[in-house]
């Protein structure tokens, strides 16, 4: 019996910890003051939590499909970024002379407003995903590359002379010393690439689409508020957010699992 | 003439757009001693590790090392923190491609009595432990000369008098030769046979001081006349 009251107790702590309750009274907080401006606006203004819900309910086939591809193109221009962010940082850390001829233009490219070059990729790339895939990959490219890079960067030097010292080489001295002391830095990096990741994919839906491009958050965002629809790109607007929290969730355990036995971040 | 682990003759090093820091420098080290630098913050001690084990390459000048392999313990214990003492201890022998690796750390740890400490990450060991385990990863190996960097003086007094004891022990049951770099004077004439002073830039040897043979118990020895009196020379020298 007390074995049973005692995991009642455990149970119980754990849902009224500050890490569960907190972000609960948050978002109740956030719905209630939502709600009440809501009321004293149209709802081609501000449309309501339940005038959101309606209309997601309304749309709930087409919403889902446009997460789906708008949830694709942010992961493959996130993979794509950290493929390139990663080679180019290996390159950087062995070879510094290509760090110095290179890194500007990575910073160029931080610069580069997104938003005016998607409609141009229309006339390069096209209408369809490959814009969107594009504008990911472009947005969440720096963060990855800096973080990457950085951590390739920290590894501490009495370990580089002990691997030097017991003649590691070049493959051994990464794998085992260098990636590992890199890894805390490419999490940091990724937990902030997979939020531009979605906005980058975003933007890249804005330009209109011809017949037979599949939906996407941002074109029905965008023609819906064309249309006054704001409950509906409302809607999609909470879609996207339920996207990067999702794709957040994934690297943090992905980060738990990684590194969290040794590293205070991934515990956490 | 003692056969010799280490000779540096005639080197020449210096950091890229600095003075230089050692010119037409020599240096010997007797088989089985164990030497002690001694010199103050930024002479070049750790430099001159640094040379001695070919962690760095001479600008000119000849360094010859005899056969065997190579260990050294850092300031730090630089434990990778994602691997648990055994592992960490069993690194640089899986680095060798060693196929007996983990046997062969655990005896290690056996001889710096840490075998029930095999499992543990160092973020769970003590100060003392993790110094422990870096020497016990430096002497899996079964090194012929060990290169210390400063490596106990992180320690505070009651483990480092206890590391103290456990390395004289080692070395006299392994037989290893031992290059010290220190700015504790104390520690020096505690551990080696030989103390040597370096100072200057480009930085020299300029004394020398032979450890007598004793039998005294540490205590004894740090609280003896002679030991008082080695220290005040090598201060004076310093």
């Amino acid at each position: 019996m007390n074995h049973l009251v005692n995991n009642a107790f455990v149970k119980l702590r754990i849902w009224v910890s500050p890490i569960i309750v907190l972000p609960i009274l948050a978002a109740a907080l956030f719905l209630w003051f939502w709600d009440s401006a809501a009321a004293t606006q149209p709802t081609y203004l501000l449309p309501s939590p339940g005038e959101v819900k309606a209309a997601y309910s309304a749309n709930q086939a087409l919403i889902h499909e446009s997460l789906y591809w708008t949830g694709y193109a942010s992961v493959f221009g996130l993979l794509v970024s950290l493929v390139i962010a990663t080679i180019l940082s290996i390159l950087f850390v062995q070879f510094r002379w290509m760090e110095f001829a290179l890194y500007p233009y990575a910073v160029l490219l931080q610069t580069i407003p997104i938003i005016i070059i998607a409609p141009m990729l229309v006339v390069w790339l096209d209408y369809g995903m490959a814009i969107s895939k594009t504008t990911a990959t472009v947005v969440c490219f720096f963060p990855l590359l800096t973080s990457i890079h950085m951590g390739l960067s920290a590894t501490p030097k009495e370990g580089l002379a002990l691997f030097k010292l017991h003649r590691a080489n070049w493959i051994q001295t990464f794998w085992k010393l260098r990636l590992p002391y890199a890894l805390p830095y490419f999490f940091s990096g990724l937990r902030t690439a997979v939020g531009l990741a979605v906005i980058g994919a975003i933007v890249g839906e804005f330009p209109p689409c011809s017949n037979g491009d599949p939906p996407t958050l941002g074109y029905q965002s965008v023609y819906a508020s064309r249309q006054s629809d704001l409950a509906l790109a409302f809607a999609c607007v909470c879609a996207a957010a339920v996207l990067a929290i999702a794709l957040f969730f994934v690297v943090r355990v992905l980060e738990k699992f990684t590194i969290g036995h040794w590293h205070p971040g991934g515990k956490k | 003439m003692a056969e010799l682990a280490l000779s540096m003759n005639q080197v020449d090093f210096a950091w890229p757009k600095s003075a230089p820091l050692f010119r037409d420098f020599d240096f010997q080290l007797p088989k089985g001693s164990i030497t002690a630098v001694v010199g103050a913050s930024g002479c070049g001690k750790s430099t001159l590790l640094h040379l001695a084990a070919g962690l760095h390459e001479p600008q000119n000048g000849t360094i010859q090392r005899a056969n065997g392999r190579l260990g050294m313990v850092f300031q730090s214990p630089s434990l990778l923190p994602w691997r648990t003492c055994l592992d960490n201890v069993a690194l640089p022998l899986e680095l060798e491609g060693d196929p007996n690796a983990k046997e062969k750390a655990k005896q290690a740890l056996a001889m710096v009595g840490l075998s029930n400490a095999k499992d543990k990450r160092p973020d769970a060991l003590s100060g003392g432990m993790q110094m422990r385990t870096a020497l016990a990863r430096a002497l899996a190996t079964e090194p012929s000369m060990l290169f210390l960097d400063e490596a106990f003086s992180a320690l505070d007094a009651i483990t480092r008098k206890e590391i103290h004891q456990e390395f004289r022990k080692l070395h006299e049951q392994l037989g290893f030769t031992v290059l010290l770099v220190t700015h504790d004077i104390e520690e020096a004439l505690l551990l080696a046979n030989k103390v040597e002073v370096l100072r200057g830039q480009p930085a020299a040897l300029t004394a020398s001081f032979a450890l007598p043979a004793t039998e005294l118990s540490r205590h004894d020895w740090k609280h003896s006349p002679a030991f008082g009196s080695l220290l005040g020379d090598i201060e004076a020298a310093l």
